[in-house]
């Protein structure tokens, strides 16, 4: 009834095995002295795509599993805060979670990482940040990293309580263009266009307002990426291009409210919030309306307290990473080579190290999470136009790739990239510019299979 | 229903997650932890990763107790069998979702006849087609994967807690309320639940045919009207697909087949489906039975307006377990030539009995708590009865994942 799969010889197996381990400690090595060219022909072997903390689930829970490892204490508190993410909130005065608005993007974290995944490139799950271009009279606000729009602020709630207006009316629009490939085939790619109308009479649209449309990131693994050291991230960094690989990543330096210093960004796509706790409590602020300590509102109150927020963020940081899969299969082996030649690997590192961290699971981790959490140019076709920091308006943050394997799993009809206009992982390849552009034109000059293999390795992660 | 207490279902999942480190599935990860090997050793032997099995295994000892050991749970990760997974879908799923968008669609009909003509015999019309519906939809909680999750038709039925300051202020407007403004609404003002409080009331669940008033009426009519197109549009998408997507149930079905992106082994698709019985016991055990009892909190539970929780909502959620390891589905009385009972059955015909008999027992247990729960739940009388059945459905979920799971 079960097929028996057919195994090679322990030996032979030992000595792959020791073979990988020794390519690998090369590789490290020389991550650790931060030689990013040397890293381009990594090829992680290893499927504990989050080391310790891996789950092994290839279904549409994979996202939402607790990290192993962790502590009877420290699992109290992952369930309580999966509780605080899918609690949905309602408009006060309610009996259980009150709080939400006035306005609002969505009443739950889980209604737009869903599945503690992607949201859908559709307004409610996706959203608008806005900022007014810099000029006279209009400066940063270095608290934001932008200059707020009066009256509206940072982001466009174009949801509100029932008695209440939301910031903006917003209508969203696809508009398509074609990219051919070197064999003559080609293919349809589409992005967002938006029509956004005045609501509220207090609140003018500004005509020459920032737009940039943001889908839900996936939550799991970013405890992991938060205690990758800052050091490593340095030793990344090549900000000038001094190696003359073409590719410069940035580190992001961003206001960090609780230290009220400026540090390392890591979270959002544009690398713009310093750690977890302050992307969660500015999801909580910006996305729902629900106030917490490090948001109050104007009086020195708060929807919700600092336990809440505490178990929420640890929720994110305990989640586990899904294991790779299909690492047997000759396609996926031939994809994660091409993924290396065509310097994809830049970028999308393979292999990183986390350092200490209280929670044990966490610490010291051999992780292939593919993201250097820098941020790069990404060339025009991805341009969002609005500076973040010291983010410029074609910068992003590489995207982590473990789990991409997964995203239509967790969540059929998402997308990809960072308003979802990608339909499809190849769509997303094409969209590369900027420090990406050479990669990306190897992919274009690929033969199909060839393509077909790339494809085929990333769904495997 | 949006959860509020998980801690037994995140044990269990330690669990799962725990046996990747000692024993991913060989067809899939290749070499029996070789990977982890690898780069244990490149860490220089820390132990870090070679310990893993024994620190998951610790985390299995945490939570209340009351979770099995996790570490026992292993995937053997060699389930093949494409066609348990097509006749699950053929006989369980559509089925399930055709009977209640069948059920939105009459629910739609009585409240249409009821605000014609009220009467005591067109609102008892009303609540039966009401919990008709509710059942077949907590029927459908074993295959809550696809669609329901990701085009939101569950939060468009299903939202909880009820936005009652917002549907009072709707009420209290002149704003239309048919079904084009009602599908505008925010999910927690539309949905089963939003119909329940209006239907039933907040106390008792007797609310008088006087009480309603006009402006209920027309916007029961138009959440009735929506929530039949949104079980009408959950089928469509399994059935037709939706926006020129395929069919669920195609993707489902294929699953291991060259260019599915979204199940790409056969073993993922029955990960999908026993994952999917393991959270619809999880889902009626620990969080609705069993948090709400500890919580000793009657407002908690998922039906309270009704007062209809066990009937409905627990038992349904039970059923649908038990549906998908057998599948069958009784309310259309069609059975799948291959289910994962006779899998299980075909390697251990033991362990398939005993699943069986679990279930059986976690029927009648469940079965013997007084009705209604929103009084038995803080009854001392009826302790005994609780604690039995949060024991019984507990066993029923422990024998899948220790003597299942291995199997498949």
């Amino acid at each position: 009834m079960t097929a028996t799969p057919r195994r090679l010889p322990k030996a032979l197996i030992y000595l792959v095995m020791f073979a990988i381990a020794g390519i690998t400690a090369i590789l490290l090595t020389q991550l650790l002295d931060g030689d990013r060219a040397n890293l381009r022909n990594a090829v992680s072997e290893a499927p504990r795509a989050g080391g310790v903390t891996t789950v092994n689930n290839r279904s549409s829970k994979a996202f939402g599993l607790p990290a192993t490892g962790l502590t009877p204490e420290e699992m109290d508190l992952h369930a309580a805060g999966d509780v605080a993410f899918d609690a949905v909130f309602v408009t006060s005065p309610a009996p259980i979670n009150p709080g939400l608005g006035p306005e609002f993007n969505n009443a739950s974290c889980g209604a737009c990482h869903i599945g503690n995944g992607r949201g859908l490139p559709e307004l409610g799950n996706a959203l608008l940040r806005v900022s007014l271009p810099i000029g006279e009279g209009v400066v940063v606000d270095p608290h934001e990293g932008v200059a707020p729009v009066p009256g509206i602020g940072i982001q466009l709630r174009d949801n509100a309580v029932y008695s209440e207006t939301p910031d903006a009316e917003v209508e969203l629009n696809w508009v398509e263009e074609t990219v051919t490939y070197g064999d003559g085939t080609s293919k349809t790619l589409r992005k967002p266009e938006f029509t956004i109308k005045q609501a509220d009479a207090a609140k003018p649209i500004p005509a020459n307002m920032e737009t940039s449309m943001r889908v839900p990131p996936v939550v799991f693994g970013t405890g992991l990426l938060e205690v990758i050291p800052n050091e490593t991230l340095e030793a990344l960094a090549d900000p000038k291009d001094a190696n003359g690989d073409g590719i410069s990543g940035r580190i992001n330096h961003v206001w960090n409210p609780e230290t009220k210093a400026t540090d390392v960004g890591r979270f959002g796509l544009k690398a713009n919030s310093p750690n977890l706790r302050h992307q969660t409590a500015a999801a909580y602020a910006h996305d729902m309306g629900i106030s917490n300590p490090l948001f109050p509102e104007a009086d020195g109150s708060m929807d919700i307290g600092d336990q809440l927020l505490k178990e929420n963020t640890f929720y994110s940081q305990s989640l586990g990473v899904p294991a790779r899969n299909q690492l047997d299969n000759p396609k996926v082996q031939k994809g994660e080579k091409l993924f290396a030649d065509a310097n994809c690997a830049a970028c999308h590192i393979s292999t990183l190290k986390t350092g200490p961290s209280e929670v044990k699971a966490l610490a010291d981790q051999t992780i292939h999470a593919y993201t250097d959490m820098l941020i790069h140019d990404m060339g025009e076709g991805l341009a969002d136009g609005r500076p973040d920091f010291e983010a410029d308006g074609q910068e992003w943050r590489t995207s982590p790739l473990w789990g991409v394997g997964l995203a239509q799993t967790v969540l059929p009809y998402s997308g990809y990239l960072h308003d979802g206009r990608a339909r499809t992982l190849e769509e997303a390849i094409l969209w590369h510019g900027g420090e990406a552009e050479q990669s990306k034109e190897q992919f274009v000059a690929m033969a199909p299979a060839d393509r077909a293999a790339m494809l085929k390795f990333l769904n495997s992660l | 229903m949006a959860k509020r207490f998980k801690a037994v279902e995140l044990f269990l999942a330690v669990g799962l997650a725990a046996t990747v480190a000692a024993c991913g599935p060989a067809t899939t990860e290749g070499g029996e932890g070789g990977e982890g090997a690898s780069t244990e050793s490149v860490e220089g032997g820390e132990g870090g990763e070679g310990g893993e099995g024994g620190e998951g295994g610790e985390g299995g000892e945490g939570g209340e107790g009351e979770g099995a050991s996790t570490e026992d749970f292993k995937w053997a990760g060699t389930f093949d069998n494409v066609e348990i997974l097509s006749e699950f879908t053929e006989n369980v799923v559509l089925p399930q979702y055709q009977q209640f968008s069948g059920e939105t669609a009459a629910l739609s009909a009585a409240i249409d006849a009821f605000v014609a003509s009220p009467s005591d015999a067109a609102l008892d019309a009303v609540k039966r087609e009401w919990a008709a519906a509710r059942t077949s939809w907590e029927q459908t909680e074993t295959f809550a994967f696809g669609p329901a999750g990701a085009l939101g038709f569950d939060g468009a039925m299903d939202s909880w807690p009820v936005n009652k300051t917002d549907i009072d202020a709707i009420l209290a407007s002149d704003d239309a309320v048919d079904e084009a403004a009602v599908a505008e609404l925010g999910d927690t003002e539309r949905g089963m639940h939003a119909i329940e409080y209006i239907i039933f009331g907040t106390e008792g669940a007797n609310k008088p045919v006087a009480d309603f008033s006009d402006r209920e009426l027309a916007f029961l009519q138009g959440l009735g009207a929506d929530l039949a197109t949104q079980a009408a549009a959950l089928l469509a998408s399994w059935t037709d697909g939706v926006d020129g997507q395929a069919p669920y149930s195609e993707v489902f079905t294929t699953a291991g087949t060259d260019g599915n992106n979204i199940y790409p082994t056969v073993f993922a698709g029955s990960q999908e489906l026993l994952v999917g019985i393991i959270d619809s016991l999880t889902e009626v055990g620990e969080d609705k039975l069993e948090a709400a009892f500890i919580d000793q909190d009657v407002t908690s539970l998922e039906s309270y307006f009704s007062q209809q929780t066990l009937e409905n909502d627990l038992t349904s959620n039970l059923q649908s377990a038990e549906n998908g390891y057998i599948g069958s589905f009784p309310g259309g009385s069609s059975q799948a030539a291959v289910s994962i009972s006779d899998y299980v059955a075909g390697i251990d015909p033991a362990v398939d009995s005993e699943v069986k008999a679990s279930i059986a027992d976690a029927k009648a247990a469940l079965a013997a708590i007084p009705l209604p729960l929103e009084e038995s739940l803080v009854d001392p009388e009826a302790k005994d009865e609780i604690e039995a059945a949060v024991e019984a459905i507990l066993t029923v979920k422990n024998t899948i994942a220790e003597k299942v799971i291995p199997l498949i």
